[in-house]
């Protein structure tokens, strides 16, 4: 049944996988043997787009995203295709946060405007009349008529109490991923249990960053940062989350991870170190699934993981050949291991 | 008539200051189609008006929203005087609509403010009920504990679960007693020394503090009637901003003002949409567009008036290679609107194409009644086109036309609401002689694919596509092929021979459609080509014929229609007097809906697919002018 329902969209990501890059590919183009690839859309070839690191994709980076999602998402419909809508929502989120931050700023309209995404045909915010408020209490209102209409009250709160937006973001990040693993578990049966090892791992790789920033960067008790973490973890379940919440230490926290993780984490010495090898997981598990396996949807959503990070990795060659940077310290900062073994100190 | 109006380009260079007014001018005027100027765009590296868009679009949005709140409808229609709005003007406007929206939106937050508070009381009430299932005294709530930290609260529900198990890890426990509408009711208790650390864990999880009234001491009939109180406090309150909304959009000066500031931004409209097709340099703007070749004068003499000759005005006519790009315009009188909507239903003539409008009304009528041949059913149609005029809009005459043509045709077939006996037929009647219907269906059929191939040809030629009309399926081969098979079929059935003749003008017709299509495979290989060539003749071919036979339902429906009646006749017969009539009157009513419908649709299919797909490409560029008011795209105009 699945062959047939889903054939098309097979057919589709195996020849889409074709555009990823292999580890030589991507050598090769840190050490400038090579200066573009085929997998490479042309309009970001030649990214000259500032040596400035936003730690996001932005706009002709995720223009690629959201035309590739549209050809797999064509022959879907229902809960599958609601996923993967869904999936590309979470750009729309930072169009979202970029809303209310220029409205709480005073910033113009057309200065917020500026730095929105085009979303395409993927676009669900209304995104012209949240811009046309006048001010934030409006603006809240519009946004009650929409999906993220439970974070309206939240955000009032936080608004007058003058709390830091990082906290409303972080809620809306909640918001997103909750809804997400929502989203992978309606799914039956064979995609279901893939799907969730996908979703899942992204989500423990969230939870686990922000537990560790919360804990021992923002100085939260317990209580607080378990709290504020998304309520669908795969592996990493509430209970334990829980325990590691009461941990007093970075290490201490390392320490107690189930062992699939101890293993993963054993001796990163800070958040972003741990953030770069959970990501190599959640990557790794993309692989094993649009390469293993067929005729599911969670062959697309491996691949929609797996082409972002490419085109991250696109992009950071880019910036670092253009900073200039060393091909190793390019190496170190995309997490990939370098040539002869070594380490960058 | 047969050709949407002749157009021609006008170019527009006039003085900046001016461009409101002009643009006003020709909004009023209503036949000027605005396009990018033609003129360098190195010479003109300005975009105009810049500024006043953004100073209107601030204004419209607000206006829209103050229109909304107070529930009136929006305005649209022009106010004279028309004078051109100025882009002060427009700041002046924006600023003060600025200032009203502001208080609009003060009042939107109270009313919502309002609305949750009565939810939340609605809910307490709601909840009163179910303090009892928790069997403690409501007084311990609000007393001060040395020990023990205890509240009282709402949260959303889905944070329940999660709350709990935080909540649980600073020493806390939560009872909830109470859910309703998404919202759960709890008490939480614990450690006093660890209240510091829970509260920013309530926060994260909505949680409302509910204020216990005082009352909450064990008389709740008391309570009760506190809350009662608080929620009709509440709809007083909602009731008199709302009053106070509606006394204030009742206000005549507001009221003109707001109505004032309608027409000042349906009078800035023009500007705003021509000014995004203006370039400019220093004092001067240019602008292009199309203008009915019929109206040119009327734009000259408008413009002289009301610009004192400050302007610069040329015109030419449309180039060989922008045909497709002219906008096309139909005129027609207002009887023939009707067919004119459905074709442009199919799609916009190009501006070469014939326009076939005329052809549609004639044929359409026509077949409708042949299919749906009875007098008096016919009658009914006209009468309703008459009587129900207003109702059916600009559609009333094609209503009246296919009723006045269903009477005709009844008078031909001798049919009276299915009698065949009240009336003598004029030709016959359907059934006495169905191979005679089916043979003059196949002669209009005939006709009407010769004439689609016609105006094809004729299109073609407009175009310059030489080629295509005359090697094409559809162009003069296709024609010739296709006459020299009917003719060879006629000859065929009645000498009983082909003669040299046909057969060779069937060959040459072919000879060609295949030709054409081997050019056009040029680059293919060999064995490829061929098939292609060969199956796209074959094809042309079968379109044909298979075309031909689908007008036989012409001669179908109208054999299908007597068919129903013999069938009516039959039941009404089985029945005694009145159930005799009732069965007939049910029967025509029947028959005139159901069949009516499914003859009307037949007769839409015959024309878009066998005559349409043919010769009308739909792709045209529909004619839209500046105009005062928003309407949706003309291709359309009244003579």
């Amino acid at each position: 049944m699945s062959v047939a329902r889903y054939a098309y969209l097979n057919a589709c990501v195996s020849v889409f996988a074709e555009r990823l890059l292999d580890m030589d590919e991507i050598h090769a183009l840190l050490e400038g043997r090579i200066t573009r690839s085929d997998a490479i859309p042309p309009e970001l070839a030649n990214d000259a787009s500032g040596t400035g690191f936003t730690g996001e994709l932005d706009q002709g980076y995720i223009s690629v995203l959201l035309r590739e999602l549209a050809v797999l998402i064509r022959p879907l419909s229902g809960p599958a295709r609601d996923l993967l809508s869904y999936w590309a929502h979470r750009f729309e989120l930072t169009n979202l946060k970029v809303i209310i931050r220029g409205k709480m700023t005073g910033q113009p309209q057309a200065a917020i405007e500026q730095d929105l995404l085009d979303m395409g045909s993927l676009q669900r915010l209304p995104t012209a009349e949240l811009l046309q408020t006048d001010s934030l209490e409006e603006l809240l209102r519009r946004l009650d008529e929409t999906a993220y209409a439970t974070i309206t009250d939240q955000a009032r709160q936080m608004l007058e109490r003058g709390e830091a937006l990082f906290a409303l973001d972080a809620a809306i990040d909640r918001h997103y991923f909750t809804g997400l693993a929502r989203r992978g578990n309606v799914l039956q049966s064979g995609s279901s249990q893939l799907l969730r090892a996908i979703v899942g791992s992204v989500i423990d790789h969230i939870n686990l960053v922000w537990l560790l920033r919360y804990r021992f960067a923002y100085n939260f008790p317990p209580a607080q940062a378990y709290y504020l973490l998304i309520p669908a973890g795969h592996r990493l379940t509430s209970g334990r989350l829980q325990q590691l919440a009461q941990r007093a230490s970075f290490e201490d926290v390392i320490a107690n991870l189930p062992e699939s993780f101890a293993r993963l984490l054993a001796g990163t010495r800070n958040s972003t170190e741990a953030t770069l090898r959970l990501e190599l997981e959640t990557w790794r598990i993309s692989s094993n699934v649009l390469y293993h396996t067929s005729f599911n949807v969670a062959r697309a959503l491996a691949y929609m993981v797996l082409r972002e990070r490419d085109l991250r990795r696109w992009r950071a060659i880019v910036r670092g050949r253009n900073l200039p940077a060393e091909p190793d310290m390019i190496r170190t900062a995309l997490g990939l291991p370098l040539p002869t073994g070594g380490q960058l100190h | 008539m047969l050709r949407p109006q002749r157009m021609k380009r006008v170019e527009l260079i006039l003085l900046k200051d001016d461009a409101p007014r002009a643009a006003l001018l020709l909004a009023d005027y209503g036949s000027f189609a605005p396009e990018f100027t033609e003129l360098d765009s190195a010479s003109l590296p300005e975009l105009a008006g810049e500024d006043y868009r953004a100073a209107y679009g601030e204004a419209k949005t607000r206006l829209d929203r103050i229109v909304a709140h107070f529930e009136m409808a929006t305005p649209t229609e022009r106010a004279e005087p028309l004078q051109a709005v100025t882009e002060p003007q427009l700041r002046e406007l924006g600023a003060w609509l600025k200032q009203i929206w502001s208080r609009c939106s003060e009042a939107d937050e109270r009313m919502r403010q309002m609305r949750e508070a009565h939810r939340r009381t609605e809910q307490l009430l709601q909840g009163l009920d179910r303090f009892r299932h928790i069997d403690i005294d409501l007084t311990r709530l609000h007393a001060q504990h040395s020990l023990l930290d205890m509240r009282i609260g709402t949260l959303p529900a889905e944070n329940l679960q999660r709350l709990e198990e935080a909540l649980r890890l600073a020493g806390y426990t939560a009872i909830s007693f109470f859910f309703a509408e998404g919202t759960t009711h709890l008490i939480i208790a614990g450690a006093i020394g660890q209240a510091g650390n829970i509260e920013r864990v309530l926060q994260a999880a909505n949680w409302h503090a509910t204020v216990v009234p005082e009352e909450f001491h064990g008389k709740p009939a008391e309570v009760r009637a506190n809350l009662a109180a608080r929620m009709q406090r509440l709809e007083q309150q909602a009731e008199e901003e709302d009053r106070q909304r509606r006394t204030w959009g009742a206000q005549p000066e507001f009221h003109a003002r707001l109505l004032e500031a309608a027409h000042t931004l349906v009078r800035a409209a023009p500007y705003v949409q021509l000014s995004t097709l203006m370039r400019g340099r220093g004092e001067l703007v240019a602008v292009s567009g199309w203008v009915p070749d019929l109206a040119l004068e009327r734009l000259r003499h408008g413009l002289q008036e009301h610009l004192a000759g400050r302007f610069v005005q040329s015109a030419r006519n449309p180039h060989a290679d922008e045909h497709l790009r002219v906008p096309s315009l139909l005129s027609h009188r207002r009887w023939l609107r009707p067919f004119a909507a459905l074709v442009l239903n199919y799609g916009v003539p190009r501006y070469d194409e014939i326009d076939p409008t005329i052809p549609f009304a004639v044929s359409f009528v026509l077949m409708f009644g042949m299919m749906f041949g009875d007098l008096g059913q016919g009658a009914v149609i006209a009468l309703a086109g008459v009587l129900f005029r207003r109702r059916l809009g600009s559609y009333g005459p094609l209503v009246v036309g296919v009723g006045a043509s269903s009477a005709l045709f009844g008078l031909l077939y001798g049919s009276v609401f299915g009698y065949e006996g009240f009336i003598p037929a004029v030709w016959i009647s359907p059934l006495s002689d169905p191979m005679l219907m089916l043979r003059v269906a196949l002669g209009w059929g005939v006709g009407f694919i010769v004439l689609a191939t016609l105006l094809t040809i004729y299109n073609r030629l407009i175009e310059g596509r030489l080629r295509d009309a005359l090697l094409d399926s559809r162009g003069v081969a296709g024609l010739v092929a296709y006459l020299g098979l009917l003719a060879g079929a006629w000859k065929l059935v009645a000498a009983g021979h082909l003669g040299i003749v046909i057969p060779l003008a069937v060959c040459a017709g072919l000879g060609a459609i295949f030709e054409g299509s081997w050019k056009k495979g040029a680059g293919s290989a060999f064995t490829e080509r061929v098939l292609i060539a060969v199956v796209e003749t074959y094809e042309a071919v079968m379109t044909y014929i298979s075309n031909t036979l689908s007008f036989l339902r012409l001669a179908a429906f109208s054999l299908n229609h007597v068919a129903l009646f013999v069938a009516i006749f039959a039941l009404g017969n089985m029945l005694h007097n009145a159930g005799y009539w009732v069965t007939v009157l049910l029967g025509n009513i029947f028959i005139l809906v159901l069949e009516g419908g499914i003859v009307a649709i037949q007769t839409i299919r015959l024309e878009y697919y066998e005559g349409f797909s043919r010769f009308f490409s739909g792709d045209g560029r529909p004619f839209r002018p500046l105009a005062l008011v928003n309407e949706p795209g003309i291709a359309l105009q009244d003579r």
